[in-house]
């Protein structure tokens, strides 16, 4: 249980598989354990629907045995289902064909980066506070006039070990809060805040309140969109999402698998020189900071794109022997994965980057984003959240109706202005999941398809 | 089977909920296993397994609802604590949840497994994907990945207000995503096949056939197809495009928990109203069902997990909204029956309203007969991008395959045809329904914390008259 004082059980737990593994004839293994209590209370209606209050204990063994590689996940911790679970998953690896590119684990051990301020243990017992929290978001929206306001609170808290064959023996706590709520002014007419913290006292639920009641009231002046092409400026909530694949689409995984628009472009221009993409699992407090990656690696800074040019697939041992490079600490077991992804800022002020644009769009959410062919990058996104129309440096209302409908390259070549304060967001549309701290863009010549029927 | 140690838990769960002052508690195990090969290129690039299995504990208290889970069984009693404190913590700012009354009973149900999938050797499962492989490496497929998963869904269900339900669930998936690169072109392309049962499955899929075939159209596709026309025109959808709209853009804009606001901060509301019962929204010709008690398919189920009995539901009858889909929380708000569309993903989930397996029913018409009036328009067969908005008014389906109708035959193969239309004017446009019911299995996103849940989308051909091809 995640109020324990120690790591005990985590480190024995994670022992006792390798032990188990090795025995077999593993060759390769790590071992996680994760030990949590989860704590999610949603809200629509401006009411409370539920709370929701998890305590999970998980184990997630990679093993690696003459040239095969099996991952197995489990959360029955029966002593004697677990070694079942492990002996009988190892005994059918026999039959795997052997891989053609294949890498041990790291040898360690390492010395691990101290990552200050991800953990905050009031997260274990906070209840009361999360209930209160979104009280204070549904009323904050609320008194900017919207009519009803939805939204969760989620918390985490626990902590987790790694044992791996290459001597790694670690542990480490972390906890998250992220609040997301959407606020309503009419049927249609809706706004969107976030806030996301390692610690109790990181969120603000006050503004992003505000933040959804504001634009979902500002959205009930409407007009119904012309498709065409736009000069852009993007809304955070919008950039959690676009930054995220930006940054994800660097695995190397998705590279060999052509689900990539970086396949064949590394150390090539594929943005505009505004973009420099970090992935920093170093950032204190940073929201999906970490001192290591899954097979025992120290995490690093690794710089993605660099004034545009796309310098780095996120690599894994088995990626990186596969491209002939060196591991980024991004495992992922089977897919690499950014931890923290970091978009540069800019010089411009966010109300600059609207002042500027003569006719064009704010668009500050952009949703269900989904490919024509990854290979290309050719996609179309719903947004919603406050997409206004912009003429000369003012806001005029909003445009509905509109689905952005580009292409990711061309909109990262694209880029032409970006603002100087870079905040944290992670929100439900994320679907990659991965935390981005990023501040607004300015885009020129974005695509917009509407249905005409 | 779940064991009877398991069993006697879950009873004490809703016993000890019951005993701290929960009107209502229910109790679920759940476990579910799956074991997944994934093939990139001819290499078995992971061979995974997962096992998921504890107890969830609901509960409501003065009408605040409280959700607890745990997989560590000793701690079950906490569990049941963290349940009726949640309930409690949110008093202040509750809805006054009530549920509707539904008759109880003790019941089991499993799927039809004539080969269980664990004793078919991984030499034959490596097999399968290596019969793929060259199939579609021979077609010229530049990067082939695939992926066989089998999984099984038990789970044992017990209630304060008498309803025991033990269900377990098979399920086996294949599927494929190949891409072509011809010069500077490229094409992508993603196969799936799968629903409930053992390895007997595979035989139905023509997995080979279908994948062989897909491979010839993507490279008549790069190499012949043409821009598509666009302005007003006459469309046919195959079953795979009209599959998939009919989960999008009738299953869940009739999910009453969408209607009633519940998902309004992730995916949305529902342009449906609770008003539109009975209102015409689409043409004569079109019945819509999500029907969980289909044999074989992905969302097969026999008893939601609230415990109701599952039945057909009729969404849309001859053009006119029948019913949404309920749970029984917002069954009472409507003040009708539970027809059991409660599910969830996991023992860690609450039971939120889901689909099964939703389709359009069959019509008379071959595909032929779809098309031989059609002077000049266009047939989309297959999908590859698609996109809805969050009140499921506007949306978006790129074509993969499709090609010009010419005097009522097939012609040319055309390039991403991008059919973008609001609900009404798809359902209303729909003039002729083919007999071909096909289904394709998928997964179901939804609500926060995230539950997928395998679904079936189900559809015929249909003939749209009047529509506009778009894009920029």
């Amino acid at each position: 249980m995640a109020e324990s004082e120690s790591f005990e059980e985590g480190l024995s737990t994670v022992q006792k598989i390798l032990d188990i593994a090795l025995r077999k004839g593993a060759e390769d293994v790590a071992v996680i354990y994760d030990e949590e209590i989860g704590r999610h209370l949603r809200f629509s209606q401006s009411k409370a629907d539920i709370v929701n209050t998890w305590l999970y204990k998980k184990v997630a063994v990679c093993i690696g045995k003459e040239k095969r590689v099996l991952v197995v996940e489990t959360e029955d911790l029966r002593p004697e289902n677990l070694r079942r679970f492990v002996e009988e998953s190892i005994d059918a690896m026999k039959y795997l064909p052997p891989r053609p590119v294949y890498a041990p684990m790291p040898e360690g051990p390492f010395d691990y980066p101290v990552v200050p301020s991800l953990y905050d243990e009031r997260l274990l017992t906070a209840e009361d506070e999360l209930v209160d929290a979104a009280k204070i978001a549904i009323d904050s929206a609320l008194s900017e006039g919207a009519e009803r306001v939805a939204g969760v609170i989620r918390s985490r808290a626990g902590y987790s070990c790694l044992a791996t064959t290459g001597g790694v023996n670690v542990c480490a706590r972390d906890s998250q809060i992220y609040l997301e709520v959407r606020a309503f002014a009419d049927e249609e007419a809706t706004g969107h805040g976030v806030t996301c913290s390692r610690s109790l006292g990181g969120i603000d639920p006050k503004r992003a309140g505000i933040e959804a009641g504001m634009d979902a009231v500002l959205a009930k002046n409407f007009t119904k969109g012309e498709p065409g092409r736009y000069d852009v400026v993007f809304g955070r909530s919008a950039l959690g999402n676009l930054v995220g694949i930006f940054g994800h689409m660097a695995s190397a995984m998705y590279v060999l698998m052509q689900m990539s628009p970086y396949v064949g472009k590394l150390n090539q221009k594929i943005a505009s020189e505004e973009i420099t993409l970090i992935d920093d699992p170093l950032k204190p407090a940073g929201y999906g900071s970490r001192a290591y990656d899954d097979e025992g690696l120290p995490t690093k800074k690794n710089t993605i794109i660099e004034n545009g040019v796309l310098k780095t697939y996120l690599h894994n041992r088995l990626t990186a022997k596969a491209f002939n490079a060196e591991s980024t600490a991004n495992a992922g077991w089977i897919i690499p994965k950014p931890w923290y992804l970091i978009l540069k800022p800019g010089d411009a002020g966010e109300e600059e980057l609207i002042e500027e644009l003569k006719d064009g769009l704010l668009v500050k959410n952009a949703t269900y984003l989904r490919f024509q062919n990854y290979m290309t990058g050719d996609f179309s996104a719903v947004i919603r959240d406050g997409v206004f129309r912009v003429k000369n440096g003012e806001i005029i209302g909003e445009v509905r109706g509109l689905r952005l409908s580009d292409n990711l390259l061309n909109m990262l070549s694209n880029v032409y202005q970006i603002s100087r304060e870079a905040l944290p967001i992670f929100h439900w549309w994320m679907e990659w999941e991965v935390p981005v701290e990023t501040p607004l863009i300015a885009i020129h010549n974005v695509g917009f398809t509407s249905a005409t029927l | 089977m779940v064991s009877e140690e398991i069993k006697d838990l879950v009873e004490y769960a809703v016993r000890r909920a019951l005993g701290m002052h929960a009107d209502y508690a229910e109790a679920r195990f759940q476990i579910n296993r799956s074991t997944r090969l994934f093939m990139i290129n001819g290499n078995i690039e992971a061979f995974s397994s997962v096992s998921v299995a504890g107890i969830g504990i609901r509960v409501l208290v003065n009408g605040s609802m409280g959700f607890s889970s745990t997989n560590d069984l000793k701690q079950v009693d906490k569990a049941i604590e963290n349940a009726i404190r949640g309930a409690k913590a949110c008093l202040k700012i509750s809805k006054k949840i009530r549920l509707s009354e539904e008759k109880f009973s003790e019941a089991s149900y499993s799927s039809k497994v004539l080969k269980k999938p664990e004793d078919i050797s991984l030499e034959e499962k490596i097999e399968f994907l290596n019969s793929i492989d060259e199939l579609a490496k021979e077609k010229g497929i530049t990067t082939r990945n695939l992926s066989l998963k089998y999984s099984r869904e038990q789970v044992y269900y017990v209630n304060s207000e008498g309803s025991r339900v033990e269900g377990d669930v098979t399920r086996l998936n294949g599927d494929a995503m190949l891409t072509l690169v011809i010069g500077s072109e490229s094409a992508q392309e993603f196969v799936e096949k799968g629903g409930s049962g053992g390895w007997e499955l595979i035989e139905g899929w023509n997995f080979l056939k279908e994948a062989s075939r897909i491979a010839d159209v993507m490279k008549e596709g790069l190499e012949k197809g043409i821009p598509p026309p666009k302005g007003k025109m006459d469309l046919v959808l195959g079953p795979h495009v009209v599959g998939l709209m009919m989960h999008e853009s009738t299953g869940h804009p009739y999910e009453a928990d969408r209607i009633l606001g519940r998902e309004a901060a992730q995916a949305g509301e529902s342009f449906v109203k609770p008003n539109m019962l009975g209102k015409r929204i689409g043409s004569e010709v079109v019945t819509v069902v999500d029907d969980p008690t289909i044999e074989g398919s992905s969302g097969f189920y026999l008893y939601d997990m609230e415990g109701v009995k599952a039945r057909r539901r009729i969404l849309m009858k001859n053009g006119i909204i029948n019913e949404f889909l309920h749970n029984r929380e917002t069954a009472a708000i409507f003040g009708v029956k539970s027809n059991a569309a409660a599910r969830a993903s996991s023992y860690d989930r609450e039971p939120i309203i889901r689909m099964a397996n939703t389709f359009m029913l069959p019509g008379e018409y071959s595909q032929e007969e779809l098309m031989e009036d059609i002077k000049e328009g266009v047939y989309i067969a297959r999908f590859t991008e698609w996109n809805i908005d969050d009140r499921r008014y506007n949306q978006r389906y790129v074509g993969s395959e499709a090609y010009l109708i010419k005097n009522g035959k097939l012609d040319r193969m055309v390039k991403r045809p991008i059919l973008e239309i609001t609900t009404p004017a798809f359902y209303s446009s729909i003039d002729a329904v083919g007999k071909d019911l096909e289904f394709n299995p998928g997964l179901c996103g939804k609500s926060d914390p995230g539950q997928s849940v395998p679904v079936w989308f189900g559809g015929p051909s249909v003939r749209l008259r009047g529509v506009r091809l778009g894009g920029i």
